[in-house]
Order: structure tokens, then sequence, then C-alpha cells
């Protein structure tokens, strides 16, 4: 008995200490930043001057009452609502073309991956150029007869456009989830569908969608909570405009942190934008039961 | 046992975390190990290389100073990036600092006083630079930058283009008197030439992100952002939007200023003429082109000349201040300023001469005295204002409401003063 007591403290030390890294990296990287933002949200904090002042609940009071804020928080809700379904069908789309057995298709695999390896600065930068008014989309699409419009300047397009870019950025990660998942679908699953008459459509609604129901539920996690953090490619693409027309919420907070440097107020908006995700995320977790198929 | 080894990585985890929120690094200056940095906005070869080569100089005499480095960062976001260095705890030991910006920064306590070196240091003569030029950064008893660069805004030109496009050479039209807002928009409109992809004129300063730049158009309307005491918005004010007014139609009527996310360079060849500072034209002496330069034409109501400014100061957040401070004030020495004639209009009144700033720049001598001299004497600085952070991308977001074809000018205007007015009070 003492000797398996013994050996039990042994195996447990050696699990604690191999997960002491991870759990410190957590603490100082994730927990103490938290933390930080939520004491800094009670305070009139300059970063360039490094007065801060308790203030209480003031800045969630003024962030009710900011008309910027809410239309802000407007254009991420109406940012995420493009991005999410889009980015997900797309992806989806890609992952079922990319199931089927054709010669090449490991190449195409990887082409439509590269974007999620790639540089979001570099690949902003590039798609800002494309996008330009005088740019090669709208040279090729004048080739074509096609005036076309002010991408980055003309409301609706420059919401659009992030959204797109982001979209083409990403869209290779949940393609590559998908896929994974796809290919665990079992293979007599749809020989037996077959045989009962079932078509490729009653296939994909009856058999594949319930099977993958569980990457569908990460990756709609993943996705949504990705689309409320969208930064670079709005910085990089139109700065928040033309006028606040693509100003999303991670914009938002940047600004009011480091260009008109009120931190506290930067910090009550990000413990908002932190406190709406979670209630998406455990909304998301809770639909679970009902919509995904084998919840384990 | 187990609860032992919790208690054991708790404790450690706390003094840990105790140790990370607490603990300053020290950094103790050893000999040849100080690193210095200043920030700057140009990645011009020409600029990069004449402050390299006044660091070297510093270096064989400060053993100390192991280097001195010199980051470009994009002017479009400079200020910006500047102040999220700063912010972030990676202030650096020196930056350019624009005029906009130079009271937020005062008031922020973000610049040293750098008097007492300039005053103690042999030779420096600080009493050379132009009381004027020091008016941003300076106080009763402190000086908190130099200003290296104090350079008034003019219109450069392509005279081969406007020639080709039968236009009158801006220079002819400036020596007849006739140098005027509503001639230069003919000019424009003249050499425009879609087919070939030229534009009249480009405005590289402002390019829809720098609002105050339009200062060089509105001010020749008797226009201006706010009221001397910077407590009462005009933008919405009758001079205000004449001069919106021209150069909307200067951009949608005429199409001879580029819409936004049209890109051009002046120095690419086809665009006739430019709106920039002499410190933004040294690309200028490798052009096959012939260039010309003149004044920033006359608006209706006054002829108004612009400048913009730029101090190099140490930053009180850096963490090697006093070197920092004697290395601004040997860059800022009568010999060192000097040298940035070529390139930065000096403020020290020995360099204002346009004997020496011709023999040093791309301007012959009757040009440094229109440009340079007489443009420095009579111009105005740029607008600023203490509280410009909060302001600035309130005025630039609202006023993306001009950069449409349909824009309603005058509610836009009257827009952004609503948004701003509370702030000014």
């Amino acid at each position: 008995m003492k000797l398996k007591a013994k050996h039990e403290e042994r195996h447990w030390r050696t699990g604690v200490f191999m997960a002491a890294p991870v759990l410190l990296g957590f603490l100082f990287l994730v927990l103490y930043p938290i933390v930080s933002v939520i004491r800094d949200s009670f305070t009139s904090y300059n970063p360039l001057s490094g007065e801060a002042a308790f203030i209480g609940t003031d800045n969630y009071l003024r962030l009710i009452q900011d008309e910027t804020a809410i239309e802000v928080a407007k254009n991420t809700l109406i940012f995420a609502m493009i991005l999410v379904p889009v980015n997900m069908a797309l992806a989806l789309f890609l992952a079922i073309l990319l199931n089927l057995h054709f010669r090449g298709r490991t190449s195409f695999r990887a082409i439509f991956f590269s974007p999620v390896i790639v540089s979001t600065v570099a690949w902003t930068i590039v798609w800002k150029y494309i996008l330009q008014d005088d740019g090669p989309l709208n040279y090729f699409l004048g080739n074509i007869g096609i005036d076309g419009p002010n991408w980055l300047r003309d409301n609706p397009w420059p919401m659009i456009s992030v959204v797109m870019v982001q979209v083409f950025k990403n869209v290779g990660l949940n393609m590559i989830f998908f896929l994974a998942a796809l290919q665990g679908v079992p293979e007599e699953m749809y020989e037996s569908s077959e045989i009962d008459g079932a078509n490729r459509w009653q296939q994909f609604k009856k058999i594949t969608l319930p099977f993958i129901s569980p990457t569908i539920l990460l990756v709609a996690i993943l996705t949504i909570a990705g689309a409320f953090q969208v930064f670079a490619q709005v910085l990089l693409l139109t700065g928040g405009g033309p006028g606040l027309s693509t100003t999303v919420l991670s914009y938002y907070i940047f600004i009011n942190a480091f260009q008109i440097f009120d931190l506290g107020y930067a910090s009550a908006l990000a413990v908002c934008l932190f406190v709406f995700v979670m209630i998406l995320t455990v909304a998301q977790w809770q639909i679970r039961t009902r919509w995904v198929f084998r919840e384990v | 046992m187990k609860a032992k080894y919790l208690k054991t990585i708790a404790a450690g985890s706390a003094i840990a975390l105790v140790a990370f929120i607490g603990i300053q690094p020290a950094q103790a200056a050893k000999k040849g190990s100080i690193t210095l940095r200043m920030t700057m906005w140009s990645s011009n070869a020409g600029h990069l290389a004449l402050f390299k080569g006044i660091a070297d100089e510093y270096k064989k005499t400060h053993p100390e100073i192991a280097d001195i480095k010199f980051e470009s960062l994009d002017f479009a976001t400079y200020t910006q990036t500047l102040t999220t260095q700063i912010a972030g705890g990676k202030s650096p030991d020196l930056a350019w600092i624009l005029e906009k910006d130079a009271q937020q920064f005062r008031a922020n306590n973000l610049l040293l006083n750098v008097q007492p070196q300039m005053e103690t240091t042999p030779g420096y003569k600080i009493d050379e630079i132009a009381p004027g030029a020091l008016g941003l950064w300076k106080s009763t008893r402190a000086v908190y930058a130099y200003p290296f660069s104090t350079s008034p805004f003019a219109i450069f030109y392509n005279a081969d283009l406007i020639k080709a496009a039968g236009a009158e050479d801006p220079a002819a039209l400036y020596d007849k008197g006739q140098w005027t807002w509503a001639n230069a928009a003919k000019v424009a409109k003249a050499v425009t030439n879609y087919e070939k992809g030229n534009y009249g004129m480009n405005f590289p300063t402002f390019n829809y992100t720098g609002w105050n730049g339009l200062a060089a158009v509105w001010r020749g309307f008797g226009a201006e952002a706010w009221n001397k005491t910077g407590t009462k918005c005009t933008f919405n004010s009758k001079p205000m939007i004449d001069s919106m007014t021209f150069f909307h139609n200067m951009i949608y009527k005429d199409k001879s200023f580029p819409a936004p996310g049209i890109a051009t360079d002046f120095f690419a060849g086809n665009v006739g003429m430019s709106l920039i500072q002499l410190s933004r034209a040294a690309n200028l002496s490798t052009m096959k082109w012939k260039f010309g330069v003149v004044p920033l034409p006359k608006g209706p109501v006054a002829d108004a000349q612009v400048i913009g400014q730029a101090g190099m100061s140490v930053l009180t957040k850096s963490k090697n201040r006093k070197a920092a401070a004697d290395f601004l004030v040997f860059a800022t020495n009568p010999e060192n300023a000097a040298k940035y004639v070529q390139y930065f209009p000096q403020s020290r009144t020995p360099l204002m001469d346009p004997k020496v700033i011709s023999k040093a720049s791309i301007l012959n001598e009757a040009q440094a005295k229109l440009i340079v001299a007489d443009g420095i004497t009579k111009g105005q600085i740029l607008t600023s204002h203490p509280k410009i952070s909060t302001i600035e991308l309130t005025i630039k977001s609202t006023l993306d409401g001009l950069w449409k074809s349909d824009a309603n000018i005058t509610q836009t205007l009257n827009d952004v003063c609503t948004k701003i007015q509370p702030t000014l009070r």
C-alpha cells in the first residue's frame, strides 16, 4: 500500500510539474492582464502621463451614453453577422470539394490553407493595394465592362471589403477542421443510405451534418470569438473609416487607449466586449445538447 | 502530500506574480553599453545617412555610447505608433515631434527640458534660434525641443508637364501677382489627363487623413479650425465652407486632384503640382524633369503662408535621459544644424540666409529667399490644440463626409463643430 501511494504521488508530482509552465503562462499572460484591465476600467488612467484615479463606475455609465460606442457596437454585430456564416459556409463548401478524390487535391488544400500562415499585416497590405480605386481589381472589372466602386471608401463596400479580406485569410483553417470531420464520417452510412434511396442532399442533411456537428460547434465558437476581435484589417485597410463605418469594438478600444489616451474607458469597453463574447460562447455551449449529434 | 505540493506551487506562483508586477528592472549604465534610439517619420536614405553620420561622430568622443539607432515609422501613423511605444513602456530616448502634438506632449510631461544643457554647452548659441520658431517648444524657463525643421508649405511643380499641357507656369503667374488659388486650379485642370494618368495637383501630407494640413488651403480664405483661444469651433464658418467647397470642386468637379483611394506620386513625374514642404522634396534633385517652386497661392481673403514644424526632443520616459539630452545638444549645435539645411529649413538665424540655404539645398537663392526665408518670417505654424488627441479623430472621421461627390459640405462642417465643441470648451 505504501509503495502504491508513493508511486501515485510521484506520478502526480510529475504531472503537476509538467503542467506548471502552462499554468504559469496562463497566470501571467491571461489572468493577470484580465485582472489588470478590470481594475483599470474603474479608473481614469492616462497611459502617457501615468496618472490614474479611481472613479468607480463612471466609465461604464459613460459607455451607455456614448453614441459613438453604440454605433461601433452595431458595426461589430453587423461585421460578425456577415463574417461568421460566410466564413463557415465557404469553409464547409471547400472542405466538401476537397474531400472528393481528384488529381491535385493536395495542392488545392495547400493553396487554400496558405493564407492562414501568411502574416495578417502582409496579407492586409496586399489587399489594400488590390482594392484601391485604381487598383488591380477595378482594372480587371473595367476590362470586362464593370465600373467598380471605391471598395474602401464608398459605403457599404468598406465593411464588405474588410469582411471578405478576413474571410479569405482564415477560411483555410476552418476548411481543415471540416475536412478532418468529413473524413471521420463512416463510409458505410453513405452506402446504406444509398441502398435506401437517399439522394446527395438527403445524405448531406441526414448523415454529414449530424456527424460533423461537433466540429461545426467548435468552428462556430472560434469564428464568432475571432469576429469580435478583428483589428489589423480595420487599422490597415480603412482606419475605421469612412467616418465610423468600419470602426469595430476592438479598434475603438485601441483608439481610446492609444490615441485618446483614455485607458480607463478603453478598459471598460474591453471588459464589456469580454463579457459579451463570454455570454455568446456559453450560450453556444449550452445549445450543443440540442444541436450537436453524439454529444459526449 | 498533495496539499503540500499544491501549497508550494501556489506560493511559488504568487511570489513570481508579485515579482512580475512589482519589480522594475534596474538597468545600470555601464561604460560603452548605452544604446540610444530616436524615432523619425522619414526613411529617406539621405536623411538617415545624415543622422547616422552625426551619430558616428558623436560616438567617437563618447565611449559610453554603444550605438545610436534611428527608427523610421510611417508618417500617417507616426504619433500613434510613438505614443503606443511610450504607453507600452518601450519609449524611445529621442523622437521627432509634430507641431500638432507639441502642446499635448508637453501637457503630459513627455518632453524633457533641455534648456540647461543648451545653455551650459559651450558654443551652442541658443540665442541664434529664432524666438518665433521656438514658440511651441518653449515656456518661460524651459525648452522642450529643438525645432530642427521649420518648413513652409509651397507648391513644387513639374515645369515640363505644365508646359506640355499648355498651361501658364506658376512662377510666371506669381511674378505677375496672379498666383491665386483660382489660377492654381486652372493650371491643375489643364494638366489633368486620365488617359496618361496625369493629375493636376496632389497633397501628400493631407491624403484624406492629415486634415490639419488643409490649413494650407483654408487660411487663404480667411478660415481657421477654431478661435485663437481654442475654445470655439469655427469649422462651420462661411470662410471654411467656401474653402472646402473650392477644394471639393477640384476633386470632384475638375477632377484635377486625386480622389480618395487613388495613389499618386509627384516624383513619378505625372503630377503637375504638389503641395509639400521642402523637407519632403529631397528626391527632386534626382528628377530628370525641370521643377519649379512657388509659395502657396493667395486666397480670396489672404496671402497666408503655412509652416509645418518638427521638433527633436528627449522623452522623459527614456531610461537614458542625460545621455539622450547630451546627444540632442550635440546633434543640434550650430555645426550640425548647418548640415540639416540641405533637407530641413533651419531656424538658427545664420542658417536662414538664402545664400546658405541655396548652397545646401535644391533651391536657388531667389527660391530660398521666397520660399524658406520669407515663408518662415511671414508664415504661421499649422493648427494645434492641447486636446488634439481627443478631437482629431472625431474631426477626421466626420470630415470623411466631405470626400464624396455628393457631399453636403455645410452639413458636414456643422457636424464637426457639433461633435467637438463640447471638448473645446
